[in-house]
């Protein structure tokens, strides 16, 4: 699908490139700040989970405003991309409706404007580091490995959502309670060591949760963290990608008859 | 003429059956003939009871031939204004001068003139009608005979001249009274087995069709026939569940205006955000932006948010976006004209220069004379099917033919009621 897009150039591009920009003013309409929240927001979270928790997780997490800034970025990016995603096609029905335009190209240009917010939150911690004196590492330059792998897994959960989504409108509340509910489980502010084990190797197998350790391993601690890890969260996020692919192309035909 | 001076001759000649012929020769005393002059037959039985009347004329030789059907003695009257009385058998009489009878009989038959004048007058009409029938048998002939050829011509025309085929292409819709949205009444339904139950409405059933480059193509039919679903397929909006759509060449549907438009941005971002959606470049649209805003008439507006236009600058706006390509295929539903009688004007002359030369056209209107004008081939669909393709002319008479039976048939039915 994405090898497609290339290969159609410079129009879907150029269209994709006009989503993204109008899915960033209309974030920000009518905000005096403008973009300036895309920075502000997590800074302003942080200060206040910060304020919470810190006290504490202080023996167990050494710096605390970088430790959940890091849960915090992949998390956001996380349930933002999705629920994006999930609501393109339902959101610009009145176009699909009328003019053919690949169905995938919302989701996409959703995504990836969903991507340059991350980015910007990830400025953001680079900043905080800064600030409180954490330690840069050359390892962090892998991070970008468990990034793409979000980004793979985000598209594959994405695409199933928005033909789901589509055909039943309830979803979207399960999905938001499921949200909140992974929120809590992928250990954002507080220490995965205090879950007790079983519990805690179930909460393991969560690809979300793998992809911000790995992240903060590469990123704070400046460890290559362990390899079986990484590979499975990296299948199954590749796994998932193709079963939404696969989802979203049986049945986009579908869908456009149902809007 | 001298009236002491002619006479008439008169020679019997029978014939076997009962007719008998009475061969006349108008002469001058001098035994001239007298050519081209008008002679009156009357008839009558023995009893002088009158049986009809005949006018000749005589020929160059002064001849005249009366011929009579009759078992019966007769007594012929032959009047010729100026010849002398000339009696020779008693089968027949002549006078010199018409009679008091005759003067009546004369009024009379002036009437029966006047009737049968009415009458072929009536019978001219008439074979004035067939003949008129009888050229427009001829015409539809014709034009049938160059639709054939046409066809044929259009069969001869390789596959690479094709713009929009459509093969065997099916569509349905799934419709229900109570249609499932929700995950939770799912389960439910599915708990209870309670399922909904669906009709399949086939919107497009087994169609298929060529049109050739630079074809104009009319669809029409009734409403609810399927038209609009048709062009949603053939501009790739709905994918058929059977069936294939091949398109040669860039479309532009102009199926929608300002499809897309995003209210909190300017008019100038939306002909960006507008004409992304259409699918267009960026260089195109930085190449054309001018003649956009030129055409759309928006002036100093274009910098306003799109939430502070006019209906009417909208439309104004969405379709000098639409129309700015040079399209292969043009779709669209009705022709559209937009914006106050200035704007309209011009939208439909761009409309025009848009349809000319070699685009090629297929246009969904419930305006019959729009579509002879501007097309040259008619598609007529109903109830999803493809009823009949052809000429323009050809298939719009029988369209049109058909729905005025089928209105009148209505109306027959909506007869005020009183309570």
């Amino acid at each position: 699908m994405t090898l497609d897009m290339l290969k159609k150039g410079s129009s879907e591009n150029f269209l994709l490139k006009q989503i993204i920009k109008r899915n960033f003013t209309t974030k920000y309409k009518d905000s005096v700040l403008g973009i300036l929240w895309s920075f502000l927001n997590p800074l302003i979270t942080m200060v206040l989970l910060t304020a919470i928790f810190s006290t504490f997780f202080t023996k167990s997490i050494e710096n605390f405003p970088v430790y959940f800034m890091a849960g915090r970025c992949v998390i956001d990016f996380f349930n933002s991309g999705t629920k994006i995603a999930m609501t393109s096609i339902k959101r610009n029905r009145s176009i699909l409706q009328k003019i053919f335009i690949p169905r995938y190209i919302f989701a996409i240009g959703g995504i990836c404007s969903e991507f340059l917010n991350f980015l910007m939150s990830l400025i953001v911690m680079i900043a905080i580091m800064i600030v409180t004196g954490a330690p840069f590492y050359a390892m962090g330059l892998f991070a970008v490995i468990p990034i793409a792998t979000l980004v793979i897994l985000i598209t594959g959960v994405g695409l199933i959502l928005a033909i789901v989504c589509t055909k039943f409108t309830d979803i979207e509340y399960l999905y938001k309670i499921f949200t909140s509910l992974l929120v809590y489980a992928c250990a954002i502010f507080y220490p995965m060591d205090i879950v007790p084990q079983p519990i805690r190797g179930y909460m393991e197998l969560n690809p979300v949760y793998g992809i911000i350790a790995q992240f903060r391993e590469f990123v704070m601690y400046g460890r290559f963290p362990s390899q079986t890890i990484m590979l499975t969260t990296i299948i199954f996020s590749i796994v998932i990608f193709i079963i939404g692919v696969l989802v979203f192309r049986k049945y986009q035909n579908k869908i456009t008859l149902e809007l | 003429m001298n009236e002491t001076n002619s006479k008439i001759e008169t020679k019997i000649v029978p014939s076997i059956h009962n007719t008998f012929s009475l061969e006349a020769y108008l002469k001058t005393a001098e035994d001239a003939s007298l050519s081209n002059q008008k002679i009156k037959c009357n008839t009558y039985k023995l009893d002088g009871e009158f049986i009809n009347s005949h006018q000749y004329i005589t020929d160059d030789a002064g001849k005249f031939e009366v011929s009579f059907d009759s078992d019966n003695d007769l007594k012929i009257e032959l009047i010729f204004d100026g010849s002398e009385e000339y009696e020779k058998t008693e089968l027949t009489t002549f006078f010199l001068k018409e009679s008091e009878e005759e003067k009546k009989r004369i009024e009379e038959e002036e009437k029966q003139k006047e009737l049968e004048a009415k009458r072929l007058a009536e019978e001219k009409e008439k074979e004035e009608k067939a003949l008129k029938r009888k050229q427009n048998k001829e015409r539809k002939a014709k034009l049938l005979e160059e639709y054939n050829n046409n066809q044929s011509y259009l069969q001869t025309t390789g596959d690479d001249n094709v713009a929009i085929e459509l093969r065997n292409v099916s569509l349905s819709f799934k419709i229900g009274n109570d249609k499932i949205d929700n995950l939770k009444e799912y389960v439910i339904r599915t708990l209870k087995r309670n399922k909904e139950k669906k009709t399949i409405f086939k919107a497009t059933d087994d169609v298929s069709f060529k049109i050739y480059k630079g074809e104009k193509v009319g669809l029409i039919g009734y409403n609810g026939a399927g038209k609009s679903t048709l062009l949603k397929i053939i501009s790739g909006v709905y994918s058929p569940d059977e069936g294939d759509v091949i398109i040669n060449g860039n479309i532009a549907p102009l199926l929608s205006l300002g499809a897309g438009f995003d209210k909190n941005y300017s008019g100038r971002e939306n002909i960006f955000l507008n004409g992304a959606i259409l699918g267009y470049d960026e260089k195109f649209l930085r190449e054309k932006y001018d003649e956009i805003l030129e055409f759309s008439e928006l002036g100093d507006f274009i910098n306003l948010a799109v939430k502070n236009y006019s209906s009417g600058m909208l439309s104004k706006l969405g379709f000098s976006i639409a129309t700015i390509v040079d399209p292969d295929i043009l779709i669209l539903d009705e022709v559209l004209g937009v914006g106050d009688i200035t704007f309209r004007k011009k939208s439909k002359e761009k409309l025009k220069s848009l349809m000319e030369s070699n685009t090629t056209v297929l246009l969904v209107s419930h305006s019959i004379p729009e579509i002879r004008s501007i097309c040259d081939k008619a598609i007529w669909i109903e109830k999803g099917k493809v009823r009949e393709i052809g000429e323009v002319n050809y298939i719009c008479d029988k369209y049109t033919k058909e729905a005025k039976n089928a209105s009148k048939e209505k109306t027959k039915k909506l007869k005020p009621q009183r309570f």
